[in-house]
């Protein structure tokens, strides 16, 4: 039924991307076996990277290797969180759109387009200023908004696929929209969905940074994010304290990176295979 | 000397699932002024000995055995040789007209370029030597257009047109009725003749047609599954086929009652060993499943088939 | 067509200005004055009868676009100054050092990201390695980095600001790095879209017949396959426009400017939101003016758009 598309074959290509995603997964899950001290627990402040602190204390003398840790929570919910909201909301406008053509069409792309123009990050910060907003609030925020482009990408590959031979056959057969478009068409988006989604998870990451790093957000909820903000307004920065700000912002960093690569060899893999069927 | 000559080439593309041996150990030779045509089922490799010929397969694909074009061997030839040779001297017209041209360049610009970059004359005597050619085909005025703008048939005699504007010695025309309409049919393949005769090139038909082929080639090579099954004069070949693969492909053309060849299309990752046609074949012998014929020669006629040793 | 979506996106992103004050959290009228406000009760009462805000809600609205067709955004108590002329003020400073970067990562980016995706090779894939990690981090996080390196450590740029004399050089001294910054992130961005354009568009019969004519490599490339690459992208880099004008605020606050960035850090640390409102108007306003100009220069470039 669903004949031209294949899972991604696995290559030694996507192993570093995986393997440090992975890393910074499974801190998240375990953070309170492998952190070496409670993040909120008070030792002497400002202290340099040690043996008993490796990367030193901050100005409150918490712990910084502790809060990184446990910041990877807060990073990567938000982050995972709001690309999982955008991308339901996306391909739910973007398949419906694709699928009924028409009227339909029109007004859920007309909607998309005009969300695709809002600046984003200037919105949520507004937003956001209005809310003193949680890690969740930050990540429903997100997730209402990053929507549009998979939505535009959703659509056109619904339309390919809707052309398919299997389809009309469906359609024939009298099986409802719904039953055709979660079993035949779906499958046959997952595709374009995936590496959309690990974008998205990718930039919704760099975005709560951002946010955190205004001072948006709870100060109490420890993100890199926030880390890096404390280090910044509080003199990490100002005395050259690297091993305050550089290992958080590293994180990001790494963690973006795996999911940009493997999004992007994701959708090469596509294309190769486009070529060869 | 003959102009062209293939010696046991191979095509291997190495994809994600396994190794498709799309030609295998291919020989033939084009005498200067002769028309070979080529014909097959769909995927049997027609495209890919053209593109070979030209070099223009993508990485995937590995090629082996030998192009001798005038003397020398093509594949030896650096990129930048080959570059030299591609349009002026071999051109290639393809199945897909409207595809083949640059979406966003004006078709006069596009007929107009390998005169640009062969004899690196002004771009304003390109332009006008490719309008006199457009105006000789009846196309007045459709080189200021977009290839967009254009029904599949003009853009069709635009790329013939831009094929032969340097009077290539060999010229691969591969499919060039596909996706034609019956009248348009004709009236190509009677440009793709002028234009042949008029520069006195010599030309490879790649055609599903056996029409198409009987009318228009001196002689006539048959492919299946990426090897070549009977080779011979046109009227020859088709009149008398010598191989079952042969006869089955004249009996599913449609003025022969439209009878399909039985059985599956092989793979040609892992085709079938001996004979590759014997899974389909009627006259199916012991040998056939074990060993590989020999492609045997016997007068003007090539034949691979265990019934003709 | 494409106006009226243009004008409706303007419409709606107007009246949601209107609607979040509104519909936030909190005194209405907090949300449209700001935090810093300390009035007594007479005086509150007063201000929110001159703002109708007891007045029905579509009376309210027809006010609101009475005032945008004035270009009133609002009085900040903050700042002490209408918003409008603060925020153009401030725009004027930070378009300074993301309008150049802006050329630059687009013509930088194109190019190598073009080069990139028609062959691989060694350096390209080194290149592509380098980009990705630009993309891949935040810009205030490279700004900090840098600053780090070449402001604090090696002492090659000041630390803060736009000027302190005020003069060319020293001005250019100044945003030498952000703007530095701003076009490698800029340019990061164009590189990888246009990378995976040109991945997608040398799959295309025309390259091949292109090469068949007898054009080579990098002629291909060029004359045939640059162009039809691009034009996918003049939309997406329009609609990035937004992230990457967000990038500049970033990099003022790590840099201490005095530019649209640092406005809005401040108009949050005191919660000035007529002053937030009319920065994320302002920047709309400007992202919708790069579709306009994308949408403008895909049809010269397209002849397929130009021929309807
Ligand atoms: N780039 C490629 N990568 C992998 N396999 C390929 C590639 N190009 C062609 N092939 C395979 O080689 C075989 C021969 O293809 P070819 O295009 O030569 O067929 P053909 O005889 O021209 O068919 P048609 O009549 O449909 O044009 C096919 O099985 C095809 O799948
Ligand atoms: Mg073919």
């Amino acid at each position: 039924m669903s004949c031209n598309i294949s899972a991604p074959k696995r290559s030694p290509r996507y192993i570093p991307g995986a393997l440090i995603f992975l890393t910074f997964l499974l801190m998240a899950v375990l953070a309170p076996y492998i952190a070496p001290h409670d993040p909120w627990k008070r030792y002497e402040p400002y202290l340099g990277p040690s043996w008993i602190h490796p990367l030193g204390t901050n100005d409150m003398g918490n712990d910084i290797l502790s809060e990184i840790i446990f910041g990877s929570r807060v990073s990567l919910s938000v982050g995972l969180g709001s690309a999982i909201i955008s991308t339901l909301i996306g391909t739910i406008i973007g398949a419906s759109a694709g699928y009924f053509r028409g009227w339909v069409d029109d007004m859920l792309m007309g909607i998309t387009d005009i969300f695709l123009m809002i600046p984003q990050i200037p919105l949520v910060i507004v937003v956001a200023a209005f809310l003193k907003p949680s890690p969740i609030m930050i990540t429903l925020i997100m997730g209402l908004l990053w929507w549009p482009s998979l939505a535009r990408i959703v659509r056109s590959r619904v339309l390919q696929v809707r052309e398919m031979a299997f389809v009309g056959a469906a359609r024939v057969i009298g099986f409802s929209d719904r039953h055709i478009i979660l079993t035949d068409v779906l499958p046959n988006t997952i595709h374009v969905i995936m590496p959309k989604f690990m974008l998205t998870v990718a930039s919704a990451m760099i975005a709560e940074a951002s946010l955190s790093f205004l001072g948006l957000g709870d100060p109490n909820a420890k993100s890199w994010g926030m880390i890096i903000n404390f280090a910044f307004s509080r003199g990490g920065f100002l005395n050259g304290y690297w091993w305050w700000y550089m290992p958080p912002g590293i994180c990001i960093t790494l963690s973006v990176l795996s999911l940009v690569s493997m999004s992007l060899l994701l959708e090469r893999d596509q294309v190769s295979e486009h070529v060869t069927s | 000397m003959s102009l062209l000559e293939l010696r046991s080439l191979s095509v291997t593309f190495s994809t994600p699932s396994g190794f498709v041996k799309a030609a295998s150990d291919v020989a033939m030779s084009l005498e200067e002024h002769e028309t070979l045509a080529i014909v097959g089922e769909t995927g049997c490799g027609k495209s890919v000995i053209a593109n070979a010929i030209m070099r223009l397969l993508p990485e995937n694909a590995s090629i082996t055995g030998s192009v001798i074009y005038r003397g020398m061997d093509l594949l030896k030839l650096s990129e930048r040789e080959m570059a030299r040779i591609r349009g002026r001297e071999i051109s290639i017209i393809f199945q897909n007209p409207s595809a083949a041209f640059n979406p966003v360049h004006r078709i006069l610009d596009q007929i107009s370029e390998p005169l640009l970059i062969h004899l690196g004359i002004s771009k304003h005597s390109a332009i006008d030597e490719a309008e006199g050619i457009l105006c000789a085909l009846g196309l007045n005025g459709a080189g200021r257009l977009y290839p967009f703008q254009l029904s599949g048939g003009m853009n069709q005699r635009a790329m013939i047109a831009c094929s032969s504007i340097l009077r290539p010695r060999l010229l691969i025309a591969d499919e060039p009725t596909k996706g034609l309409d019956h009248g348009m049919v004709n009236a190509a393949l009677e440009l793709i003749r002028s234009v042949r005769d008029e520069s006195g090139a010599s030309l490879i038909l790649i055609t599903h047609d056996l029409d198409v082929a009987l009318s228009s080639s001196d002689r006539i090579a048959v492919m299946y599954c990426g090897e070549i099954v009977e080779m011979g004069k046109t009227e020859d070949v088709l009149g008398d086929p010598a191989h079952p693969y042969t006869e089955a492909l004249r009996e599913s053309m449609p003025d022969r009652g439209f009878r399909p060849i039985p059985g599956n299309t092989p793979s040609m990752v892992s085709p079938p060993a001996g004979c590759r046609f014997h899974p389909r074949c009627a006259f199916k012998m012991n040998i056939c499943s074990r060993e590989r014929p020999p492609l045997n020669n016997s007068c003007e006629r090539s034949v691979r088939c265990w019934r003709c040793i | 067509m494409n106006l009226a979506r243009y004008v409706i996106s303007l419409f709606v992103i107007l009246s949601l200005n209107f609607a979040i004050p509104r519909a936030m959290p909190g005194d209405t009228m907090t949300n449209l004055l700001g935090e810093d406000v300390i009035l007594d009760d007479t005086l509150v009462q007063e201000i929110r009868r001159e703002m109708g805000l007891d007045l029905p809600l579509r009376e309210q609205y027809l006010m609101y676009w009475k005032d945008i067709m004035h270009l009133n955004l609002g009085y900040s108590y903050h700042f002490h100054s209408p918003v409008l002329p603060l925020v153009l003020e401030r725009m004027k400073w930070t378009l300074l050092i993301s309008a150049p970067p802006l050329i630059v990562g687009a013509v930088l980016g194109t190019l190598l990201g073009a080069l990139a995706g028609w062959r691989e090779s060694m350096r390209s894939r080194l290149q592509t390695l380098i980009f990705l990690i630009i993309y891949s981090t935040p810009p205030y996080f490279l700004a900090l980095m840098s600053l780090y390196i070449f402001g604090f450590q090696l002492g090659w740029v000041p630390m803060k600001g736009f000027y302190t004399t005020g003069s060319a050089g020293n001005i250019i001294h100044h945003i030498i790095l952000p703007v530095v910054l701003m076009s490698l992130f800029s340019a990061s961005r164009n590189y990888m879209i246009m990378r995976g354009s040109v991945i997608q568009e040398r799959q295309m019969l025309y390259v091949l017949y292109a090469r068949a004519k007898g054009l080579y490599d990098s002629q291909i490339l060029f004359r045939h396959v640059f162009r039809n690459a691009a034009l996918p992208i003049i939309t997406l880099v329009a609609l990035d426009f937004g992230f990457i004008f967000s990038g500049a605020l970033f990099i003022e606050m790590v840099f201490s400017m005095r530019g649209m960035g640092n406005l809005i850090y401040s108009a949050l640390l005191y919660r000035d939101y007529p002053v937030l409102q009319g920065s994320f108007l302002v920047i709309t306003l400007m992202v919708i003016t790069a579709n306009v100009v994308a949408d403008v220069i895909y049809g010269i470039l397209d002849p397929r758009v130009r021929g309807r």
